[in-house]
Order: structure tokens, then C-alpha cells, then sequence
């Protein structure tokens, strides 16, 4: 980065920062602070959904999930615009109805306060370990930037959020987003643009598919029936729509943005602009991060994508293993560039045998750089110096740092930071209002006046921004981003969604018995999470399944007391 | 529990009034399963 893209970066952040906080200046009472105004079109809720849900994971994450797997992970979101069409008829009238500022207090009208509690502390596990992780986000980008370290960029990063989601409230998080992921957007087309301008002439685009077939990294549907593959198109659909319905519908860091629509209809709207547009932009993004993938066979990539780490691990590395590494890198990967030429002439040739040789020796090439970068990184692990989750990370933002023109760096390095701290904002402030609407209130002696529960709902905010400092300073990731949040997510979504399925659509059913089915649910799942290994995705499914089964039978079996409350319609 | 599902705006049952949008969304998520199949498979 230049001074150009610095002063970029600090503008294009003060606007963002300024507009949000101008936005949301006369919005300061607790209906306004926690739902937001109620006047916020389609487009907003449609966007600011998509932005909470994408968030600077997805952008950060996604594509360095397309260049390490291809476009596989895309299967994960096929069942995503059935639920949102389920939530849209099922769950929305009813949370709009009963006018609620979180999704569990509707557990609270239709069964008790028990589970209204159980719910949203199972919400709030859920999404606090979540919060840790989304947290690397913004830390990521900052530490990649500024080249610290990543423990100082997380307390920073973390910090900031707190200040911002506090000031701003819910109104700031939903009135930045938009503009942040349009930026981001519009960055990621430059980028792929740029790539495409950058690719050697004679690789045609059917050359570019040719080759990413080749490397596996177009396969993006699995139709095998093996439930220990991570995506299939059956986990996908029906995994991925009980993980979508639970995230979209039941999460209240979701419900909260179109919770927020003048009109039912907006709200709808709102959810079917992101029923549309959710697979496209999966695609686009993995993609895009094949199409690095791609461009860097003909350029050599870093071995390491986290540079700051490699070069603080190189400036520790005595005994010269590491630079051994880095030039048995470059040696295998000009092998692989040269082999990946002699293919591209055979291929213009039509000479189909050498076509076939070449191929060969491209995959041989390809599997020995990828050895020296798995040796790389066993390597790094014993320097004991903290990368973060994944090296796939940080292939966007290495590659956005080493090739964009400058100007662009800055204002896309900004955008990605903003909807960091957005998104955070966005979950930390779910995570307030959850905890002083469905566990503070309901459990206080005496109901909190407006003015209390304001400054309340800001200390709970701020407690939830430390409690992921916290987990983000002492966690160590094994998965990349996009995926850790996501299996986090489905180990409690399932038993969560189990719980609102109950309410809208078993009468009959009772607290006492949804309550304990879904504790014990909850506790069948940790432990086949601990001892099986199939595909995460199911976890929501199993979780769900059990949940309601179990409420029926408890149910039958438990003493019948009151009739389920009615709620008002 | 007895919400009825209608338009706020209308008073009509939302499923009639959204019928179509909902047929979209689903047309869509068939046309990219299969796009992306036949991608995967040419390519294979």
C-alpha cells in the first residue's frame, strides 16, 4: 500500500464511521436502538440481510475457499431459498404480528419462559463462540495491512467494534452495510477483471475452464450419497435448508434486520432478493477465487499467503528451512508453469496425445507444490507464531494487497474493514439485545425503565465484545472461516429450529415437553459431534428431527397441566 | 396459535398473492443446480 491507498483507507473509513453515526443520530430510545427505525425498505432489509449473512467472512473467506476446493462449498447453500420462501410464509407474519424485538420472545408467547430462556441461551452460546471467530475478520485485514501482529490486531479490531456498535446501535449497522457491500462488490468485478486482463493471451476463457476442470476445482455439485462427504447436493438441500431456515430464521442477529421493514411486505421482499441472489453471488465469489487460483499458475504465488507471519517466521528461521522451502517452492511451481504452457501448445495443436501427457505431468507438478506448502505450514506450526485460522484466508486480501492498482487497494482494504466491523457490530448488538430482552428482563425483579435498559442493552453489548476478544485470543482454528462459523452454527441450529417448528406448527405441545426434548436433543448432539464424522450439515437436520420427535413423545408421556397459550392473531 | 397468513395491505391469503414469486425463487435454484452440473460435467 501507498500513501495513495492510505489516504483512501482513512477517508473512505471516516465516511463510513460519519454517515452511520449521522444516520443513527436521533435514534435513542430502546425500540429505536434495538430494532432500528421501522421504516427500512426492501432493498435495505434485502441488502443488509445478504451483508449480515455474507459479511467480511464470506468476502475474506470464500474466495481462498474457492481456490483451495473449487466451487464444492456452493452445494451448502442450495437449500437456502427454500427456507427463506418457509420463513417468509411461516415465521414472518408471526414474529410481525406479536410485535417482538427478538425471535425468543415469541418462544416466550407460545410456550413459557423457560424455553423463551432456552432458546436464546442456546442463541447466545451459539453465537458468542460465533462471535469469537468472526472477530479474526477485521483482524485479518488490519494484521495483513499494517503487517502486526494478530493478538494486537484482534483487540484492536474488537475494541473498535464495541465503541461502534454501542454509539451507533442497530440503525448505524443497517444504513453502512449496504454501501460497504456494494463497495466490496464492485472491488471484487475489478479484481476479476484485472485477472482476466492479467492471463496469459493465449489461455482462452475455454482454456481458463479446461484448466480449473482439470484441477477439480469445477465441481461443484456431488450427486454420491456418502454421508461423510462434507457437500453433496443432498446435504446441501436438505442439511443446508435446515441450517438457512435456522439461521435465517431463528438467529436473532437475522430476524433483527427484517424485523426492521415498514411492512410485511418489505420484509418479504427483502428475504426473496436474497432467495435469488444468495447462489449467484456464492458462485461469483468462489469463482473468483478459482479464477486466482488459475492466474496463479502462470504467476508464483506466496507459499505462504499470511506474508506478515512467514516473514516473522523467516527473520526466526536459523536453521535455513523455511528458505530451503521457499525455493524448493519456486523451483516446483516454475515446473508446473512450464508443463501447464507445453499443454496449453499441445491443446492449440491439436495434438491430443501430448495433451493427455501434459495433463499428467500438471497434476505431478501441481501435487508437489502442494506438498511443499503443507510442509510450510506444518513448519510455521512449530514456530508457535499465531496465524489465525487458515492460510486460504488470507488469499484474497494478499492477492487484492499484491496486484490491485493502488487507489483501489485502499478503498477496497477500507470497504473489507468496514463491513468487518459492521458485521460484528451487527452480531454483538444481537447478542445485547438477546441477552437483556430473554434473559435479563424476564429474570429481573423489577422491570427495567426505558432509559435502564438502554444503557443495559449497551453493557451487555459490551460484555459480548470482550467475551470474543477473549475466545479469539486463546481459540486456535483448524477450519478456514467461512467453515468454522458454519459448523459452529449447525451443532446448535438444529435444536433451535426444532424449538420454532414446535411453536408454528405442533399445537398440542407443551413447554415442559419441547423444553426437555430439546435439552436432551441438544446433548445427543454434542455427542455425535464428538464421535462421528459425518458431514456438519446434518448436524441441523438430526438436531431438528430429534427436537420434534422427542417433543411428541414427551408430551405423551409427561402429566398434561394448562393448554398451550394462545397468542394473539 | 391461529395467525391467518395475509397480505397486510390486501387482506388476501399471502400464499395466492406470492405464488408466483415463490415459483420464481424456485425455477431459479433448479436452473442453477442444473447449470452448475452441467459445468461440473463438462469440465470433468
Amino acid at each position: 500500500m501507498n500513501w495513495t491507498d492510505y489516504i483512501v483507507l482513512i477517508s473512505t473509513l471516516l465516511a463510513i464511521a460519519s454517515y452511520g453515526l449521522w444516520s443513527s443520530r436521533k435514534k435513542r430510545n430502546l425500540h429505536e436502538y434495538l430494532k432500528g427505525s421501522s421504516d427500512t425498505p426492501w432493498i435495505t432489509i434485502g441488502l443488509s440481510v445478504m451483508a449480515t449473512q455474507a459479511s467480511a467472512i464470506t468476502f475474506l473467506s470464500t474466495p481462498g475457499q474457492g481456490y483451495e476446493d473449487g466451487l464444492g462449498f456452493v452445494q451448502n447453500y442450495f437449500g437456502a431459498p427454500i427456507a427463506l420462501i418457509i420463513i417468509s410464509v411461516v415465521f414472518l407474519p408471526y414474529y410481525r404480528k406479536l410485535n417482538v424485538y427478538t425471535a425468543y420472545e415469541f418462544l416466550g408467547h407460545r410456550f413459557d419462559k423457560k424455553t423463551s430462556l432456552l432458546g436464546a441461551t442456546l442463541f447466545l452460546i451459539q453465537r458468542g463462540l460465533g462471535a469469537g471467530i468472526t472477530i479474526y475478520a477485521p483482524a485479518i485485514v488490519l494484521s495483513t495491512v499494517m503487517g502486526w501482529n494478530l493478538n494486537t490486531t484482534i483487540i484492536l479490531s474488537g475494541l473498535l467494534v464495541i465503541v461502534y456498535t454501542t454509539i451507533g446501535g442497530n440503525e448505524a449497522v443497517n444504513v453502512t452495510q449496504k454501501y460497504q457491500f456494494g463497495i466490496i462488490l464492485l472491488g471484487m468485478f475489478a479484481a476479476f477483471i484485472i485477472i482476466l486482463k492479467s492471463m496469459p493471451s493465449e489461455l482462452s476463457i475455454h482454456d481458463t475452464f479446461a484448466l480449473a476442470g482439470l484441477f477439480k476445482k469445477l465441481d461443484a455439485v456431488d450427486y454420491s450419497v456418502d454421508i461423510h462427504k462434507r457437500y453433496t447436493v443432498y446435504s446441501g438441500i436438505l442439511g443446508g435448508l435446515f441450517l438457512a431456515l435456522s439461521y435465517f430464521g431463528t438467529d436473532q442477529s437475522q430476524v433483527q434486520r427484517y424485523l426492521s421493514g415498514s411492512s410485511l411486505r418489505e420484509s418479504r421482499l427483502g428475504l426473496m432478493f436474497n432467495a435469488i441472489f444468495k447462489i449467484p453471488m456464492q458462485v461469483f465469489i468462489l469463482g473468483l477465487g478459482i479464477l486466482i487460483f488459475i492466474f496463479y499458475r502462470f504467476e508464483k504465488p506466496p507459499i505462504y499467503f499470511n506474508q506478515p507471519v512467514w516473514n516473522q517466521a523467516l527473520a526466526q528461521d536459523s536453521t535455513g528451512h523455511l528458505k530451503a522451502l521457499d525455493k524448493s517452492f519456486t523451483q516446483a511451481h516454475t515446473l508446473e508453469t512450464e508443463q501447464i504452457k507445453l499443454w496449453l501448445k499441445s491443446r492449440t495443436a491439436g495434438d491430443l496425445q501430448s495433451e493427455v501427457q501434459a495433463k499428467h505431468s500438471i497434476l505431478e507438478a501441481h501435487a508437489t507444490t502442494q506438498t511443499i506448502r503443507k510442509e510450510a505450514a506444518q513448519a510455521l506450526i512449530t514456530t508457535h507464531i499465531k496465524g489465525s485460522s487458515n492460510d486460504s484466508d488470507y488469499v484474497f486480501v494478499s492477492f487484492i494487497l499484491s496486484f490491485l492498482p493502488h487507489g483501489l487497494i485502499g478503498l477496497l482494504i477500507a470497504a473489507f474493514f468496514a463491513a468487518a466491523l459492521s458485521s460484528k457490530a451487527g452480531e454483538l448488538s444481537a447478542l445485547g439485545t438477546t441477552t437483556l430482552i430473554d434473559l435479563y428482563r424476564p429474570l429481573a425483579k423489577n422491570l427495567p425503565s426505558d432509559k435502564t435498559s438502554l444503557l443495559l442493552a449497551k453493557l451487555f453489548t459490551v460484555i459480548w465484545g470482550l467475551v470474543a476478544i477473549a475466545f479469539a485470543l486463546f481459540a486456535s482454528l483448524t477450519e478456514n472461516l467461512i467453515q468454522a462459523v458454519n459448523i459452529v452454527g449447525s451443532i446448535f441450529y438444529g435444536v433451535v429450529l426444532g424449538l420454532f417448528l414446535v411453536a408454528f406448527f405442533i399445537r398440542s405441545i407443551q413447554g415442559t415437553a419441547v423444553f426437555w426434548a430439546a435439552i436432551i436433543s441438544q446433548t445427543i448432539i454434542f455427542y455425535l459431534y464428538y464421535t462421528l464424522s459425518i458431514s456438519y450439515l446434518w448436524y441441523n437436520v438430526i438436531g431438528c428431527g430429534l427436537c420434534v420427535l422427542l417433543s411428541l413423545v414427551l408430551e405423551c408421556i409427561l402429566p398434561k397441566t394448562n393448554r398451550p397459550k394462545e397468542t394473539p392473531s | 396459535m391461529n395467525i391467518e397468513i395475509k397480505d397486510e395491505a390486501t387482506g388476501v391469503p399471502f400464499l395466492k398473492t406470492w405464488s408466483s414469486v415463490y415459483t420464481l425463487v424456485v425455477c431459479v435454484l433448479i436452473i442453477w443446480i442444473l447449470l452448475l452440473t452441467l459445468i461440473a460435467y463438462t469440465f470433468a
